[in-house]
């Protein structure tokens, strides 16, 4: 395992980068390293890492499993200086430049089940959770990325995956991280002249969901139906079996298997 | 236009307490409830001058109706006769919760006295959680939208007073 390194990420990110990130914090364990961005001052533009998490979480108050294995648990703090325009679509945007790091590191195949979970083979390989905090135009973006998941034998209740497995070799973490910040920082920069149709088509290109059928549990409900895409606001446009189109902002959607 | 749900839970709060007239504007849409008369009108009003700046600034968290501006609200509540009560608004699109997740307590109750930051709900968009807090202090009187609803920008969520 190749332990996380600050000056390793940070020459490997590009001048505008750098210039965007002020500080790269790294702990051997922490809570949660959302929580720890969130409870800082002062922090815009800070990452924080953590080798393990011991109250990782993922939506809802799930826990996202945080064993010290070689995963990557990341944060990075981000002030718009006004509330963006389209602050929904986020998480979509943040689920791209992830799916794009991954590609940029040599993955294949891989693809974002909306609204930003990036799956491999029905299996997921990265989660990611977006907080904001006071005032709204600040968000703490949390990406938890299976790279070192297999040497770690406690069981998780969903089909997961992992990048060393998947590539074979052992993940250098400190060049991934630099890739995603290079992908990552450049898009939130440009996040207050978000161009909607253009990201249509980078969306497109990675949309694992697009005419599935699928289950969606909602509001304590299960229902089933066509996924149509993207509606205005970046909801989950879905024909329901019943015939209605129905929007979702949140719920959990799975794949039906014929 | 408004949302019938949220009208209807206004009328049930009405009915359940002794406040006598209520009066919540949302975008261009304003309703009045009066608890004496069972009067519900629902006013369309045309814009009293174009908002060029919150239009440019706020489309897409929005429906076509709901061109507004939280100083509007308060603006049309200090010249009503209803109550006082501080509207606390959804700041996007999303899903409304009561409590951080699903079997654990309620962030408030109505009833329940609130300080400035204490946490009252999370709306959830596309995976982000925003976590609203009271900007006001004071006693948490209705709570209009019910748990894990979809809501709008700009929706009323709480009254606090």
């Amino acid at each position: 395992m190749i332990k996380l390194d600050q000056a390793q990420i940070f020459q490997q990110l590009v001048p505008r980068v750098q210039a965007a990130i002020p500080a790269i914090h790294i702990f051997d364990t922490l809570p949660s390293t959302n929580e720890w961005l969130l409870e800082q001052d002062q922090t815009c533009g800070h990452v924080c890492l953590a080798e393990q998490q011991s109250a990782g979480r993922g939506r809802r108050g799930r826990v996202w499993e945080s064993p010290p294995s070689g995963n990557i648990y990341f944060s990075l703090r981000w002030c718009f200086t006004e509330t963006p325009q389209y602050y929904a679509w986020l998480g979509l945007v943040v689920g791209v430049a992830v799916a794009e790091a991954l590609a940029n590191y040599g993955l294949h195949h891989h693809q974002i089940k909306w609204p930003n979970d990036v799956y491999m083979h029905g299996k997921k390989l990265a989660g990611i959770l977006l907080q904001t905090a006071q005032p709204l135009q600040q968000v703490v973006i949390g990406i938890g990325i299976n790279t070192g998941m297999s040497a770690h034998q406690t069981p998780i209740d969903q089909a997961w995956c992992d990048l060393g497995q998947l590539l074979a070799h052992t993940i250098d973490r400190n060049r991934l991280i630099a890739l995603l910040l290079n992908r990552l920082v450049p898009s939130l920069q440009q996040f207050l002249h978000f161009n909607q149709p253009d990201f249509l088509q980078q969306w497109q290109r990675w949309d694992y969901l697009a005419n599935k059928s699928v289950n969606i549990f909602n509001n304590n409900q299960q229902l089933q139906g066509l996924v149509l895409g993207l509606d205005a606001q970046g909801q989950l446009s879905v024909r329901l079996n019943s015939g209605e189109t129905q929007s979702f902002s949140s719920a959990d959607i799975s794949v039906r298997t014929a | 236009m408004m949302d019938v749900r949220t009208i209807k839970k206004l009328i049930e709060l009405l009915q359940g307490s002794d406040v006598a007239e209520i009066e919540i504007k949302e975008g261009e849409d304003s309703v009045r409830i009066s608890r004496l008369t069972s009067q519900v009108q629902v006013m369309q009003q045309m814009p009293m001058m174009p908002m060029p700046s919150m239009q440019q600034a706020m489309p897409h968290y929005t429906q076509a109706s709901s061109a507004h501006s939280p100083v509007h609200t308060s603006a049309s509540e200090e010249k009503s006769a209803a109550p006082s009560g501080h509207v606390v608004e959804s700041p996007m699109v999303g899903t409304f919760y009561r409590s951080s997740s699903p079997g654990s307590k309620a962030f408030v109750e109505i009833g329940q006295s609130v300080k400035i930051g204490d946490t009252l709900c999370i709306i959830e968009a596309m995976k982000m959680l925003n976590q609203i807090q009271a900007d006001k202090s004071g006693t948490v009187k209705a709570i209009l939208v019910e748990n894990e609803q979809p809501v709008e920008f700009g929706q009323p969520l709480m009254i606090i007073d």
